[in-house]
C-alpha cells in the first residue's frame, strides 16, 4: 500500500458527526466565555501599554500585513472583538457554521496575537486556536446545528433521515485525531524543556517549592504559600508530573490509558489552577477529543434499569 | 477532483502544524530554543527551570531611583501602571537601554522627579525546604539616567 494510502486511510475514515459537533459546541462555548471573562479585559489592558513594547507577532505580520508596523487603533481592536463574538454565537448555534468558524477561528487568533505582542506569552490559548481552525475546516455544523435542522426540514423522503447518533461524515474524524495527536506533543515540549533545562534535578522538590512561592506572592494564593511548606510531598509530585508529561503519548496507542490519563490530566490542571492559579480551562475542556460520545450516548441510551420501585408501597 | 483538492489541504494543515510543533518539542535536545516565536505554535517550556534551597525567588526584580542627595526613591509596579509582567519586562528593557522604556518611565513619574541612577534589586524572598524565608535585597545592577531624563543637568 502506498504511503499516500496509508495518509489518507488514517486521517479520513468516516466518523461520527455528532462527536465533532459536540466538540464544536463545548469548545465554541468556552471561547465565547473565555472573551468576554478574559480576552476583554486583555484587550482593554493592551491598548492602555506604550507603543514602543508593540511587536506584532509573525502570525499577524502574515494575516494582516498592514498592521505589521504600526498598532492597530482601539475601535479597530474592539470592532474586531464584538464581530468575533457575534460569529462566536453563530458558530455556536450552528448558522452557516463553516464560514462562521472561519471568522471567529481568523478574529480570535488575531485578538490573541495583539494580546501577546507586548513581550508577554502564556500556553492556554494556543490549542484552542488550532481546534477553532481545525473545526472550521470540518464537517462540525453537519449535526446539532440550524444548518443541519434546515437540512432537515427539506428533506421530504422520511426514508433518507437517520438517527442522530448513528450519522457518520467522511470527514468527521480528522479534526479529532488532529487534537489526538497534538495534545502529546505539548506534554512532550512541558518535559523535554524541564529536563534539558535541569535534568532530574528538577525532581529535587524545591523546583516546585519555588513555583508554589512565586505564584503565591504574585497571585496571592494563600493555598500556593501553604502547599510551598511540604518539600517532600511536592518532591513526589514532581515525579507525577513528569512521568505524566513523559507518558501521556501512550494514550495514542493504548486507547484504554485514557481512563487513567484523563482523570490523572483534570486533576493536573486543576491542582495547578488551585494552588497555582493558572488556568488552563481550554486544555482540561478539550480532553473530550478522547471520548467517543456517540458510542457513549447511545450505550448509555440502551441500559435498562429496574421497575422494581414502582412496586414497591 | 473536488475531494483531492480537499483531502490536500487538510493533508497540508495537519501534516505542517504536527510537524512544526513536533520540532518545537524537540528543538531544545538539540539545542535549540522552544520559545513563542510561531505561536500559536510554541514551546512548553512552563515551570521548567530547576532552583536550588537559598535561591532568591525571583518574582520579579524591584525598581529603585537614586536621587542626586543619595535619597531613594522606590518605583513599584503600582506606580507606573503596569501588570507584573509587563513590569517586569520594562525592568529588563531598562537594564538592555531598549529604546522607548526610559521614556515611558519618566512618563509616569511625577513630574520634577530627578534621578541619577537607577538600581535593580531582587525581590527579597528565598526559598528553603521549609518554604519561603524573608531575605535582604540585593542590588543586581545599577546604571546612570541618560542625560536628556534630568531635571537638573
Amino acid at each position: 500500500m502506498s504511503w499516500l494510502r496509508r495518509w489518507n486511510d488514517f486521517w479520513f475514515q468516516p466518523g461520527h458527526s455528532f462527536d465533532l459537533a459536540f466538540i464544536r459546541l463545548v469548545l465554541v462555548g468556552l471561547q465565547c466565555f473565555v472573551l468576554l471573562s478574559y480576552s476583554f479585559p486583555a484587550l482593554t489592558y493592551a491598548l492602555s501599554l506604550p507603543e514602543y513594547l508593540y511587536e506584532p507577532r509573525i502570525v499577524t505580520r502574515l494575516l494582516m500585513p498592514w498592521a505589521a508596523h504600526t498598532m492597530l487603533d482601539s475601535s479597530v481592536v474592539l470592532g474586531m472583538f464584538w464581530i468575533a463574538f457575534l460569529f462566536g454565537l453563530t458558530s455556536f448555534l450552528g448558522l452557516f457554521t463553516n464560514f462562521s468558524l472561519l471568522v471567529f477561528a481568523f478574529l480570535n487568533i488575531l485578538l490573541q496575537a495583539f494580546i501577546y505582542s507586548f513581550g508577554d506569552v502564556h500556553h492556554p490559548e494556543a490549542v484552542m486556536m488550532l481546534a477553532l481552525v481545525a473545526l472550521a475546516l470540518s464537517p462540525s455544523g453537519r449535526v446539532l446545528s440550524i444548518d443541519a435542522w434546515w437540512r432537515a426540514r427539506r428533506q421530504r423522503d422520511p426514508a433518507q433521515l437517520i438517527p442522530l447518533l448513528d450519522h457518520m461524515t467522511q470527514y468527521a474524524r480528522w479534526p479529532i485525531v488532529f487534537l489526538q495527536c497534538f495534545f502529546p506533543l505539548m506534554y512532550l515540549s512541558a518535559v523535554v524543556s524541564k529536563l534539558t533545562k535541569g535534568g532530574f534535578d528538577w525532581a529535587n522538590g524545591i523546583s516546585l517549592q519555588y513555583y508554589m512561592i512565586l505564584e503565591a506572592h504574585k497571585n496571592d494564593s494563600a493555598l500556593a504559600l501553604y502547599v510551598s511548606q511540604f518539600h517532600y510531598l511536592l518532591k513526589f509530585a514532581e515525579y507525577i508530573v513528569l512521568t505524566f508529561q513523559a507518558t501521556f503519548f501512550l494514550i495514542l496507542f493504548f486507547p484504554r490509558l485514557k481512563w487513567i490519563y484523563l482523570p490523572l490530566g483534570i486533576i493536573f490542571h486543576t491542582v495547578i489552577y488551585v494552588t497555582l492559579r493558572a488556568p488552563f480551562p481550554q486544555w482540561i475542556a478539550m480532553y473530550i477529543v478522547y471520548i467517543p460520545w456517540a458510542l457513549a450516548f447511545t450505550w448509555l441510551a440502551q441500559k435498562k434499569v429496574s421497575d422494581s420501585a414502582q412496586l414497591s408501597p | 477532483m473536488k475531494t483531492n483538492i480537499y483531502q490536500g489541504i487538510i493533508s497540508l494543515f495537519v501534516g505542517s502544524v504536527l510537524l512544526l510543533q513536533a520540532i518545537i518539542s524537540i528543538a531544545p535536545v538539540f539545542g535549540g530554543t522552544s520559545g513563542s516565536r510561531y505561536w500559536p505554535i510554541l514551546g512548553y517550556a512552563m515551570y521548567s527551570r530547576s532552583y536550588s534551597e537559598g535561591d532568591f525567588v525571583d518574582i520579579y526584580r524591584l525598581l529603585e531611583g537614586v536621587a542626586e542627595d543619595g535619597t531613594i526613591i522606590p518605583i513599584p509596579k503600582e506606580s507606573l501602571g503596569l501588570h507584573l509582567w509587563h513590569y517586569r519586562n520594562l525592568v529588563r528593557d531598562l537594564q538592555q537601554g531598549r529604546k522607548g522604556a526610559f521614556e515611558h518611565l519618566f512618563s509616569k513619574l511625577p513630574p520634577g522627579t530627578d534621578i541619577v541612577e537607577i538600581r535593580v534589586k531582587s525581590f527579597p524572598v528565598a526559598v528553603t525546604r521549609d518554604g519561603p524565608v524573608e531575605k535582604d535585597s540585593v542590588v543586581l545592577a545599577t546604571f546612570p539616567v541618560p542625560n536628556r531624563f534630568r531635571v537638573h543637568q
